[in-house]
């Protein structure tokens, strides 16, 4: 049976283990290790799979010396996707299996890092331009923006005032529907003006100093009192 | 026959998994829709009861042009062609305004909408009074 790698990592280096003698016949002490003694002769001495003994030592980092090739050879198999192993034909011989196994155990290590990585630069880009946004909500309104809206503000209080004095000119004292209409109709005349311009500010808050004056201008042509100019 | 059928039926889940990916690439449109916001249930209430109301002015002008070209038929006078146009106006405004507005606000939430509706009553508002007087100055007589 494949022994479980944590008990190895558990057991590694404890010398007073009964079955660490026996299940690893070349595994080496730490002081072993620190004395840079090569692992690839203990290895390639008792490996039963000759194929994996020279590739497992190379990595100075990972715990695969202490590790017994046997173990490198069926722990890998376990990890793999659990569905393309079962559904693999038994006939099928062990070798690819342990040919794979450097492949699969290098690659866990690398894609969790990039993808962390990753993560953590889309947290920062995002941070960042949540940053910018804010920043560039709370920058105050331009000089010239500022002038051109009190502009337009005079103009939009012209043009309520030419309203008023339509409506004071053509009085409706007709009380029916169409009546009531009509008042209706110029009572939101004379609110037109302001109405444009509070709502092209405050709907248009998140948009260009340059948009917004366009559509304040869009207003002074539209909300023009011809029946003032005109006089009727 | 029955290896080919099995082949087909083997080819058949084949042929449908290149759907999948396309079920899945609709993943990434579905998390790019709420960039795309679209108008909500509290956004249509807002565009139906503006809808009466456009639709109130509309039906004056419609009135206003029926009656008119009543009365001008009436005592025998052809109603002017710019009178005509302005009535005519009366009726298209309302209904202008509307749908730009309702094309306009497809993206805006219910508030912003409800705004930008009531500016759009306003204007069809200042446009009837711009045609009357339009109209009056063409026909300064009263029929």
């Amino acid at each position: 049976m494949a022994r479980d790698p944590d008990d190895d990592a558990l057991s590694w280096g404890d010398e007073n283990d009964p079955t660490y003698a026996a299940s690893h016949p070349g595994a080496l002490d730490e002081d072993d290790l620190e004395e840079g003694i090569p692992v690839v002769d203990a290895f390639s001495s008792s490996a039963p799979a000759p194929a994996v003994a020279p590739v497992a030592p190379v990595e100075p980092h990972a715990p695969g010396p202490a590790v017994p090739v046997e173990a490198l050879g069926e722990v890998p198999a376990q990890r793999t996707t659990p569905a393309s192993t079962r559904a693999a034909p038994v006939t099928t011989s062990l070798a690819p299996a342990s040919a794979a196994v450097p492949a699969t155990a290098a690659a866990p290590a690398a894609p969790t890092r990039t993808v962390e990585e990753e993560a953590d630069t889309a947290e920062d880009a995002a941070a960042e331009r949540d940053l910018a946004a804010a920043e560039k909500e709370a920058e105050p309104l331009s000089s010239a923006g500022l002038i051109a809206f009190g502009v337009f503000g005079g103009i939009f209080l012209l043009y309520t005032v030419g309203w008023l004095v339509t409506f004071i000119r053509n009085p409706v004292a007709d009380t029916s529907l169409a009546g009531i209409v009509q008042s209706a109709q110029n009572i939101l005349a004379i609110a037109a003006p302001a109405l444009w311009f509070i709502v092209t500010l405050l709907v248009g808050a998140k948009r260009r100093v340059p948009v917004r004056v366009v559509w304040l201008l869009i207003g002074v042509v539209v909300l023009l009192p011809w029946p003032f100019l005109t006089g009727y | 026959m029955t290896s080919e059928s099995a082949r087909s039926g083997a080819r058949g889940p084949s042929l449908r998994k290149p759907a999948r990916p396309g079920t899945t690439t609709s993943g990434p449109t579905s998390t790019k829709r709420p960039a795309k916001r679209v108008r909500g249930r509290a956004g249509w209430i807002v565009a139906i009861v503006f809808a009466f109301l456009y639709a109130l002015d509309a039906f004056q002008g419609l009135s206003n042009l029926i009656g008119l070209t009543q009365s001008f038929a009436s005592v025998d006078v052809a109603m002017p062609g710019n009178a005509v146009f302005t009535l005519v106006g009366l009726i298209v405004v309302p209904i202008l305004v509307y749908a730009l507005i309702l094309w306009g606000t497809r993206r805006l939430n219910a508030g912003s909408a409800l705004l930008v509706f009531l500016v759009g009553f306003a204007v069809v508002a200042v446009i009837t009074l711009d045609l009357q007087s339009l109209y009056r100055s063409i026909v300064p007589f009263v029929i």
